[in-house]
């Protein structure tokens, strides 16, 4: 403990490690039967703002015979430290050694943490090969959006979760506490775990490869084990916890306000997108229900900001009563209400002006691509005329800087759709000028992420643009967006390509994580530390090209990694997808018309929740 | 706007927490304490919290204030009792009291403060070496000392402002009390006095490895000082 202290006093940001938060729980190590740490592979401000490990934070921790501590990557500097004073890592409520505890759960949200979750596992002492790991190191498992697509972790973790936790985490636990009691070891444990729905145990399955290094097929090794393993999702969410009482970080985070979660699920149907297909469908959360624990949110938190989250919170179908009964609670309160993100119509202005969130300046659009052709190859159903006309609103009521997403790369981009962007800026800028915005602060941001083909998507089987490419177009872009007015921001192409390695991989990248972290890679996701030479170096040594996992167009009958890994969407719905996408054909929202048979509802057994249908 | 002065104690983990994060930690808890906190005007209405003295993160502070305004008047006791349970880890109130609005700005009136460091030094030192350690620094007409700002690095004199300093010291184990000056006329970092201390005597030890405790912050009235809070 003392030790710890000391390296507190060393290092840049002390409070990342501090603890002492309000409401983090601290219970009886010797009272419980199970004791789990989670671990989010990144920074404290970046895992703290995370509503995920809230959840689970507290549906573990509510629990007699259970108790869930985090841990966070430590930065470098810590982590400098613990190296040098051969000190292991530990968590924040009890500064215990990670190892010490009989789980260790990683939360995967994006693929560049991947060499931090070997890393964290190396502080903490644990064997990194699941295989090689002894029956007293922690049981490692590992959930979250990355989970949908396991393999390049499949050598290092026991289990993964696929799919909402709320449920499944129960099942697991008990499971657990039950195959301590009986004295089972691991691999009898994970033999039963294997039973529960949405589990998924590497270790039983097996991966074979043709020649050319395809996969010729992923199959379990045991008879009784399942050939598929399908997502969990919960059903009704008004019935699922929800953190009334997050731990409120003492440093600040990222997104430093109460999350109130108004609806899960996303059926836009963005063809890029990956959280559109795996958390469907969409169910929202009743009124009276985001009323009461938004109310009990700011009670125990203190938040003076709340955030409306969802993948597209103007979506939910009751915002307008949402936000006329919340705002003359929170109002003599001083608790503003913010929304994450805006759809590019008017009614989103509308409702962030009745928010205030003019005092902010900025205000946020995703039109994701430069002309209509290519937005209606990814179903990106807003027109430029929508886009114009929400500028206009929102310059009209204060707003002076405007933010656009964009994506570069996408399947069928030419040089037009670029020239699109830059159109779609110029045009910004003109209605800004148009609604008087005082010169010398109107201010258009252009944003442009690279496309990564991502797992369960309609453009799983699209190549990405190699790298030169993907910089060509961002010069093109830089060159293009002279108007001082406009700021460029971009997205790495070496990042984005080892994002879409690892988003399409299989279990031969292990080798390559291993290696790379050997070769000192870590926190991959911040521009200060990712070094692409050292990747390029881990690729180069475990003999595996990532150009074959990025760059290539994947076939129709291919095995794809994560085949054996069910969102419950059917293959069918994403191919004929990907074949609309290349006719410019629009698929609408099940949320407000009919269903498109995506197959998630039957086959999974929940049907969307919406609380209101507009017809 | 009612008036309330609140010393606390920072320790324990809260010891790690920067000055700005102290800052939002505080009004969170007025927040969750339901205390009617006193909003400014305008565009976006701020609370008032008005502290004493940034204290450098890793220090412990024994008698830190703070001056919250509250737009409904409340009993001190009741102020105390709403705000202690809700405040996070290691930050604890111990005194709550009523102060007149028109009373002197805190932050202005801070003019000394008192610091004890502890910490460990070879034990083959000798009590003799400490207390001339001790007089070296008080008798020394000037003490350079080197300070990392954002502008860059600063030399500047602080023997003029060490007003105190007195060190206990039983086999390795050395404690500095000191009361040096403090506020926006200038202020002096208890791990420069420790600095100062080891050097000057030929003391072996690094600054960094002791542990600094705040336990007040004081006025000079009539040459007198009197504590705050
Ligand atoms: S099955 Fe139908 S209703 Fe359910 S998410 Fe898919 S398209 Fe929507």
């Amino acid at each position: 403990m003392l030790e710890i202290e000391r390296l507190l006093q060393r290092v840049e940001k002390p409070g990342r490690y501090a603890g002492g938060e309000y409401n983090a729980v601290r219970k009886n190590w010797d009272r419980v039967a199970v004791r789990v740490a989670f671990a989010f592979p990144d920074v404290y401000e970046v895992g703290m703002s995370h509503l995920g490990l809230q959840i689970l934070y507290g549906i573990v921790n509510r629990r007699q015979d259970a108790l869930m501590e985090r841990v966070f990557a430590p930065w470098p500097d810590m982590e400098a430290l613990l190296r040098t004073k051969g000190i292991p890592l530990f968590t924040i409520e009890s500064r215990r050694p990670v190892r010490d505890f009989d789980i260790l759960a990683f939360t995967l949200q994006y693929e560049l943490t991947y060499t931090n979750v070997l890393n964290m596992m190396e502080l903490a002492g644990i064997t990194l090969t699941a295989a090689a790991r002894g029956e007293n190191e922690p049981l490692v498992i590992a959930g979250g959006p990355c989970a949908f697509n396991p393999e390049p972790l499949a050598a290092f973790v026991d289990l993964f979760v696929i799919g909402e936790g709320e449920e499944v985490v129960h099942e697991l636990l008990d499971a657990y506490i039950r195959a301590r009691r009986e004295g089972k070891r691991r691999t009898a444990f994970l033999r039963d775990a294997a039973d529960i729905p949405g589990v998924y145990v590497p270790s039983l399955y097996a991966a074979d490869y043709f020649s050319d290094g395809r996969i010729a097929g992923i199959r379990p090794l045991l008879p009784d084990v399942p050939a598929r393993v399908t997502k969990r999702v919960v059903r009704d969410l008004d019935a699922a916890p929800f953190p009334t009482h997050p731990v409120v970080p003492t440093i600040e985070a990222v997104h430093d306000r109460g999350m109130l979660e108004i609806f899960r699920g996303c059926t836009r149907g963005c063809r890029f997108c990956q959280a559109g297909i795996i958390y469907r469908p969409v169910r929202e959360r009743s009124l009276e229900r985001l009323l009461a624990d938004g109310q009990e949110l700011v009670r125990n938190t203190g938040y003076d900001e709340i955030s409306l989250t969802s993948l597209s919170s103007v979506d939910y179908s009751q915002l307008y009563p949402l936000v006329d009964r919340f705002l003359p609670v929170f109002k003599p309160e001083r608790v503003s209400i913010s929304l994450p993100s805006l759809r590019a119509d008017a009614f989103a202005v509308e409702i962030a002006r009745r928010l205030q969130e003019v005092r902010k300046g900025t205000l946020t659009f995703a039109p994701e691509a430069g002309t209509q052709r290519l937005r209606d190859v990814i179903n990106k159903r807003v027109t430029e005329e929508d886009l114009l006309r929400a500028v206009e609103a929102a310059f009209a009521s204060g707003w002076l800087r405007v933010k656009l997403y964009f994506m570069v790369g996408l399947p069928t981009e030419t040089e037009t759709d670029l020239d699109g962007i830059t159109a779609l800026a110029a045009s910004v800028l003109k209605v800004g000028e148009r609604c008087g915005v005082p010169k010398g602060r109107l201010r258009v941001t252009v944003s442009a992420a690279c496309f990564v083909p991502k797992a369960h998507t309609p453009f799983q089987w699209e190549p990405q643009a190699d790298r030169e490419t993907l910089r060509e177009k961002i010069l093109y872009l830089k060159r293009r967006l002279k108007d001082r007015r406009i700021d460029l921001d971009w997205h790495d192409p070496e990042t984005s390509f080892l994002e879409a390695v690892f988003a399409r991989g299989d279990r031969r990248l292990s080798a390559v994580l291993l290696a790379a972290r050997r070769l000192g890679c870590r926190f991959d996701g911040w521009r200060e530390h990712f070094d692409f030479a050292r990747w390029q170096q881990a690729f180069a040594e475990s003999g595996l090209d990532p150009a074959d996992y990025a760059y290539r167009r994947y076939d129709y009958s291919e095995v794809l990694a994560w085949d054996h890994i069910d969102t419950g969407v059917s293959r069918d719905f994403l191919v004929t997808e990907h074949q609309r996408a290349y006719r410019g054909e629009l698929t609408p929202d099940c949320r407000w018309e009919d269903c498109l048979a995506c197959g998630v509802c039957p086959e999974l057994g929940v049907a969307p929740v919406i609380l209101e249908v507009r017809s | 706007m009612f008036r309330y002065r609140v010393t606390f104690r920072k320790e324990g983990p809260a010891r790690w927490i920067g000055h700005l994060d102290l800052v939002r930690a505080m009004e969170r808890a007025c927040r969750r304490a339901g205390l009617p906190l006193w909003y400014s005007e305008g565009f976006n209405p701020r609370p008032r919290f008005v502290f004493a003295l940034p204290l450098p993160v890793g220090h412990i502070g024994l008698k830190e204030l703070v001056d919250v305004y509250l737009r409904v008047p409340a009993g001190a006791d009741s102020v105390k009792a709403r705000l202690a349970p809700v405040l996070p880890g290691g930050i604890v109130v111990v005194a709550v009291v009523r102060v007149p609005r028109e009373a002197p700005n805190l932050m202005a009136a801070v003019q000394r403060a008192s610091y004890v460091a502890e910490g460990g030094l070879d034990p083959a030192v000798t009590p003799a070496a400490v207390e001339t350690a001790v007089r070296a620094v008080l008798e020394a007409k000037e003490i350079k000392s080197v300070r990392q700002g954002k502008a860059g690095r600063k030399e500047r004199d602080i023997r003029p402002g060490i007003f105190d300093l007195a060190a206990e010291y039983d086999r390795g184990e050395l404690r500095v009390a000191m009361t040096v000056k403090a506020g926006q006329q200038g202020n002096i970092r208890p791990e420069e006095v420790v600095e100062a201390l080891l050097r000057l005597g030929g003391l072996p030890g690094d600054a960094m490895d002791f542990t600094f405790y705040r336990t007040g912050l004081f006025v000079v009235t009539a040459g007198r000082l009197v504590g705050l809070g």
